[in-house]
């Protein structure tokens, strides 16, 4: 009796296991296999060929340059909202997330329609991004994609690491605005800073939709277009061979880049505390300070963002190219183009695979986060936290190598990719959630009568609504955008929405592409906003943080 | 202070702890606890943060397994080293520290939840959870979550909880902790009150000793995981086992006096100065003469005129009572007047004692 | 009748014996319309007119599904590569933009001979091989936006000092049609391959496809460039500011082959769709998507009188190809 109740304890510790072991390890380790088979010869090749090395050197400078660029601007965003007294807090927090419900895909492309040569700021006033096709143009746009993870990391550290009494302490003893930024601010939040870095970095190498659309076209390639190129365009085998070099270099990278600051990153706690009727303000109010302020934050977010969708709208409307985009020329032609023939197909198997991702990942994240409690599962914890470091055209390329003879050409590899990629986006609110759970509800049910799954079940799970609800939003929101490992793992039936408008804009029809596009960031929004609102709402109700 | 000997099967305790021990976080939290709870009293487990009140509380209800001892609820057993009943079948009511209120959940149907689990139909478990609250005069609450409720409010609702699932015993956490003090005052009114009714037997952890002896019919001091001392709320008072107990159940200040146990009163001789005051010696204290031992006198056994003299250090204004700090001969007192000060700092003033008690080291545990 | 159950019986018989042999089809040279099957279609034809060719086959033939992968011709490769090697093709029948990509395949032994569908003898001796036939005609000709002067006339005018940094050519990797068009100008007495170098010297530009050269002509990223007759004509119909120049010596011709692959997995079902693209049907539904149509019986998009065309050596270029990309990219990717 005892025996299978012993075992069955272990169940979920193996479980998890094995699925880790199959979506992550497996792969990962005959990819190192691959390439250390093909000898130093291979990596030679690979890497220090010219063109080769000349895309890894290229993804290295546009990461540094997003980063030089996105981590002062996610701080700079995160002190305006987290501790200033700025008018329409909320609506700014919202806006600065913004870019995240875009693809990314969406960003690179509609910034070339608004502010490349011919674009729209190029026709109406004669404006235009000088070299936004090339590393300049990527690295500006994926500082819009990526700032956004930098002002939550940087905020959740101002609300604990540099919380309001420690820089009210400082003001009441003599230091001005400025003193308690550098002495006691920007100090303590060295971790985050470093973290959001680290994550920034990590973001901008893996990136490819932004690459593809904004540097292939001007000749400047990073290691995730070569790599795409080499499995789509090329017939050669060594540039499959080639391309596996890449994908272990990329994960090496990753890794040296993203370790360091893995554990601080594993529970960034809420961002949003206000703590208190007095808010996070640290001194009096500057009026005309912050409204200058928020509105240069505005006007980052229109140019950024509304600006580009602007632009990509226009596109998708007007119906030639070379036309003024005014109401006359206006038709419906490109959004037929869009969705004529494999369109319809996709969209059905993107959002099949975001469903299926996000429940099968609310799953294994809940079963981590319950068996990294326990005393065995402690370093199941820090494996699943490995996938977080994956970059996405190394798990595709590792996935080929693994499974590539069952698997590959269907939609499973794409399904395991997702569970690979997005593992940490389900587990980590889980976890956290269940860390900021208060002990006493759970006895105060089993106390009132309830047993262990009725107290699971009226009071556990609706009190982690709210995080369950995220993180499957999460997962369902990046499998929709996800462009990097559809690519390079769809065959021609197993398209994802994302592939088929990257195939479009291959094509050149740039209409159609528009269209598409703004389908797909149309129908995403439309459908991830209403799960946001009903967390939002269940958040309020209960009283937890934004 | 007597033990109470069950003479009818009504009044078996409510609770029996024998020979408790539990760990947490691999310390040994509880160590051979002893304590009994009648079915008509309330009891006070007083003692300093850390000292296990709530760890006792969890191995009551049922949180924590215990590495020793038996613990008996309405006399069945329901934990034991090898074997524990889960919380859900134990019969407490327990009110939490921070409340623990379901955020999802309203007033009325946090308080209905206990009748829920009993197999009442959700109508049943409303009209009762309204009656409860009506008693508790939070009616009006019944339609709020707890995230628009005050400290009080919150405490009355985890109250009514608690007394929904009629449990033959109610655990309290440190009731009053996050209240303030006019809430306080009336967290201790209800408890008195309810101290007529039957069934209302209770276990409550506090560190307040005020509250202690306010609300309790009897009190255990706790420390190092078992009962220092167990007695009613004027044992404790007058009475305490040593000097920890002394300083743990209110204010105390220690003389050096020679005392001589004549009775019911002790002669003292302090600097020279003779004074006969009522009062006791602990019981290893208590052979005849005893030299310099230390002597409680708390601020109220202290009155200001009388032989002995000192000079006034601090005084304290605390609205019913001023309390003065003297320097004596004999060592620091505190004497408290039931007025206005009328004494500055640095005045010199006589003062006598009415009660005392000998302390004597405490003993060192074998 | 007269005779009773049994000339009833012998008539029975006999409609028995007429159905079996209608049900039974014959097997001449025509394929039969097959009652069901699948055929998997690997194009690099445009969207619009694969999908007009494919419903009408499919209402043509109830119970045959196509199923369509579409990608540019450098895509198209790849995947018919990565297909090879990890064991087998799957296509049924490759419908190709460009006859140089098709010999390719057909020299690496993808395609199926032996059978030669009903129509291939109307098309010319020129747009056809063994295994495989052309479908329809598409011109390479210069696109350049409305107002530009002075205005091209000949191919070599885009290597001219007017055009400096204004022109734009499309990748020969990327798309079959350019491939064929650097097959036709390698050849040519006065181009050859140096021609591109002129190019590379004027700045002129490589983009990815002939669709996003009119693009760029249109919104003024560039002047001039070359691309396909179709997609110029239809940017200028649907009003874009743009025109199209059939230049000298001439408008280069590529025809779009369609064969079959050496293992189909249903080889009626996939003889059938070949027949119907070069029916007259097919070839009127391919003339209504924009296209010039192989069959010269049936009439397609209006060619200017003036125009001069030429066919490039197709045989000849066909052994050659590998190095002239090779040549070109030295060029061009430096």
């Amino acid at each position: 009796m005892t025996d299978a109740l012993d075992r069955a304890r272990h169940l979920p510790l193996a479980v998890s296991l094995v699925i880790l072991t199959g979506v992550v390890l497996i792969p990962l380790g005959r990819l190192g296999a691959e390439v250390v088979g093909g000898g130093w010869a291979s990596i030679d090749r690979a890497l220090f060929d010219r063109d080769a090395g000349r895309a890894v050197l290229h993804t290295v400078l546009v990461a540094a340059g997003t980063t030089a660029l996105a981590l002062p601007l996610g701080t700079a965003l995160a002190l305006l909202t987290e501790r200033s007294a700025v008018p329409a807090r909320s609506m700014l927090r919202f806006g600065i997330l913004l870019p995240l419900l875009v693809p990314a895909f969406v960003l690179g492309f509609s910034w070339g329609q608004a502010y490349g040569p011919s674009g729209l700021t190029d026709d109406l006033a004669s404006l235009a991004v000088p070299g936004l096709f090339g590393p300049i143009g990527i690295v500006l746009v994926q500082t819009v994609d990526t700032a956004p993870l930098a002002y939550l990391i940087i905020a959740a550290g101002l609300a604990t690491r540099s919380e309001p009494d420690l820089e009210r302490a400082a003001r009441a003893s003599g230091a001005s605005r400025l003193d308690v930024l550098r002495s006691i601010t920007l100090p303590l939040l060295r971790g985050p800073l470093v973290a959001a870095g680290a994550v920034l970095f990590a973001a901008s190498m893996e990136a490819f939709a932004v690459p593809v659309v904004l540097g292939v076209p001007a000749g400047f390639g990073t290691m995730t277009t070569r790599m795409y190129q080499a499995l789509q365009r090329s017939a050669e085998p060594a540039a499959f061979g080639e391309a596996i070099v890449l994908a272990l270099t990329l994960v090496v990278l990753a890794a040296i880049v993203l370790a360091p600051v893995e554990r601080s990153l594993r529970h960034p706690g809420s961002a949003t505390r206000t703590g208190g009727p007095e808010g996070s303000s640290v001194g009096p109010p500057r009026r005309s300070g912050t409204v200058l302020l928020a509105g240069a934050a505005t006007v980052y977010l229109l140019l950024g963002v509304g600006v580009p969708l602007m632009a990509m709208v226009l596109t998708a409307l007007t119906k030639a190219a070379g036309l003024a985009p005014i109401p006359a020329n206006w038709a419906l032609t490109h959004f037929a183009d869009a969705l004529r023939g494999s369109a319809i197909g996709a969209l059905g198997r993107s959002a099949a695979l975001a469903v299926a991702a996000g429940f099968a990942l609310l799953a294994l994240g809940g079963l981590v986060s319950w068996v990294e409690r326990r005393p065995m599962g402690r370093s199941l914890g820090s494996l699943v936290s490995l996938t977080f470091m994956l970059p996405g055209s190394a798990v595709a390329i590792a996935l080929i190598v693994a499974y590539g003879r069952w698997l590959g050409d269907t939609i499973a590899i794409i399904f395991i990719a997702y569970l690979a990629k997005f593992w940490t986006l389900a587990h980590r609110p889980l976890s956290g959630a269940l860390d900021r759970l208060p002990p006493d509800l759970e006895r105060a049910s089993r106390a009132s009568g309830a047993g262990r799954l009725t107290a699971l079940r009226t009071i556990t799970m609706p009190v982690l609504a709210p995080a369950i609800i995220g993180a499957f939003a999460l997962v369902f929101l990046f499998s929709l955008h996800e462009l990097t490992m559809s690519s390079l793992l769809a065959a021609p039936d197993t398209q994802t929405l994302a592939v088929v408008t990257l195939n479009l804009q291959q094509l050149g029809d740039r209409g159609a592409t528009a269209a598409l596009a703004l389908l797909v960031t149309v129908a995403t929004v439309g459908a991830t906003a209403p799960l946001l609102v009903v967390r939002h709402v269940m958040q309020r109700r209960m009283g937890q943080g934004a | 202070m007597r033990a109470g000997q069950p003479t009818s099967t009504e009044a078996v305790p409510a609770l029996r702890c024998r020979g408790v021990s539990a760990d947490y976080d691999e310390r040994r939290v509880l160590d051979g606890l002893d304590l009994d709870v009648g079915h008509d009293e309330v009891v006070a487990v007083l003692g300093p943060s850390g000292a296990g009140k709530t760890t006792l509380l969890y191995a009551i209800a049922g949180f924590l397994a215990l590495s020793a001892g038996e613990i008996r609820i309405a006399g069945r057993v329901v934990a034991t080293k090898d074997d524990a009943t889960p919380p859900e079948r134990r019969s407490v009511g327990m009110v939490f520290q921070h409340y623990a209120l379901w955020p999802h959940m309203t007033a009325l149907e946090i308080v209905a939840y206990p009748a829920r689990r009993t197999g009442a139909s959700r109508a049943e478990a409303r009209a009762s959870a309204m009656t409860l609250l009506e008693r508790l005069g939070i009616a009006g609450l019944a339609g709020r979550r707890p995230a628009e409720l005050s400290g009080g409010e919150q405490q009355r609702v985890g109250l009514a909880r608690a007394l929904n699932g009629d449990p033959k015993l109610h655990l309290f956490d440190e009731p009053t902790a996050h209240l303030d003090s006019a809430l306080r005052g009336v967290f201790r009114e209800e408890m008195a009150s309810r101290r007529r009714e039957t069934g209302v037997a209770s276990l409550v952890a506090t560190h307040d000793a005020a509250e202690a002896l306010a609300v309790s019919t009897r009190v255990a001091l706790l420390r190092d995981g078992a009962v220092a001392q167990l007695g009613s709320p004027r044992d404790v008072y007058e009475r305490p086992v040593d000097l920890w107990a002394a300083l743990l159940t209110g204010s105390a200040s220690t003389i050096t006096a020679h005392s001589e146990v004549v009775g019911d009163t002790l002669a003292l001789t302090i600097a020279g100065a003779h004074v006969v005051a009522a009062g006791g010696a602990v019981r290893s204290a208590r052979a005849g003469s005893l030299d310099s031992s230390a002597v409680l006198i708390r601020p109220d056994w202290a009155t200001l005129e009388g032989p002995l003299g000192g000079i006034v250090r601090v005084v304290r204004y605390e609205g019913p009572h001023t309390d003065y700090t003297l320097e004596t001969a004999a060592g620091s007192v505190i004497v408290r007047e039931l007025r206005a000060p009328r004494f500055e700092p640095g005045a010199r003033v006589g003062w006598s004692v009415q009660r005392a008690w000998v302390l004597a080291e405490p003993t060192p545990r074998p | 009748m007269r005779d009773g159950p049994h000339v009833l019986g012998r008539r029975a018989i006999a409609v028995v014996v007429l159905v079996v042999a209608v049900a039974c089809g014959d097997d001449g040279g025509a394929a039969g319309a097959p009652e069901t099957g699948s055929v998997r279609l690997y194009t690099s034809v445009s969207e619009e007119t694969v999908d007009a060719v494919v419903s009408a086959f499919e209402s043509n033939n109830p119970g045959v599904q196509v199923e369509v992968f579409r990608a540019a011709t450098g895509d198209l490769n790849a995947r018919i590569a990565s297909e090879e090697r990890s064991g087998g093709i799957e296509a049924d029948v490759i419908w190709a933009s460009d006859p140089l990509s098709m010999q390719a395949w057909d020299e690496q032994g993808l395609l199926s001979h032996g059978w030669t569908p009903d129509g291939a003898s109307e098309v010319a001796d020129p747009f056809k091989s063994e295994a495989f036939w052309g479908t329809r005609l598409l011109y390479m000709v210069i696109v350049h936006r409305k107002g530009v002067e002075p205005v091209p006339s000949s191919w070599r005018d885009l290597a001219a000092l007017e055009y400096r940094g204004l022109v734009e050519i499309p990748d020969p990797g990327f798309a079959g049609s350019a491939l064929a068009m650097l097959g036709y100008l390698a050849d040519e007495p006065s181009y050859g391959i140096d021609f591109y170098r002129d190019l590379k010297a004027n700045g002129a530009r490589q983009v990815a496809s002939p669709d996003d050269i009119v693009t760029d002509v249109a919104e003024g990223r560039a002047d001039a460039g070359i691309t396909l007759e179709f997609s110029g004509r239809t940017a200028a119909e649907a009003g874009s500011p743009v025109e199209v120049v059939w230049p000298e010596p001439g408008a280069v011709s590529i025809y779009s082959p369609i064969g079959i692959t050496a293992s189909p997995s249903d080889e009626e079902a996939a003889r059938s769709f070949v027949e119907s693209v070069l029916s007259v049907e097919g070839q009127e539904t391919i003339a209504a998507t924009g296209w010039a149509p192989i069959l010269p019986s049936v009439e397609g998009p209006p060619v200017p009188p003036d125009a001069t065309i030429v066919n490039p050596d197709w045989a000849g270029l066909f052994s050659r190809q590998s190095d002239l990309l090779e040549e070109y990219r030295s060029i061009f990717e430096g």
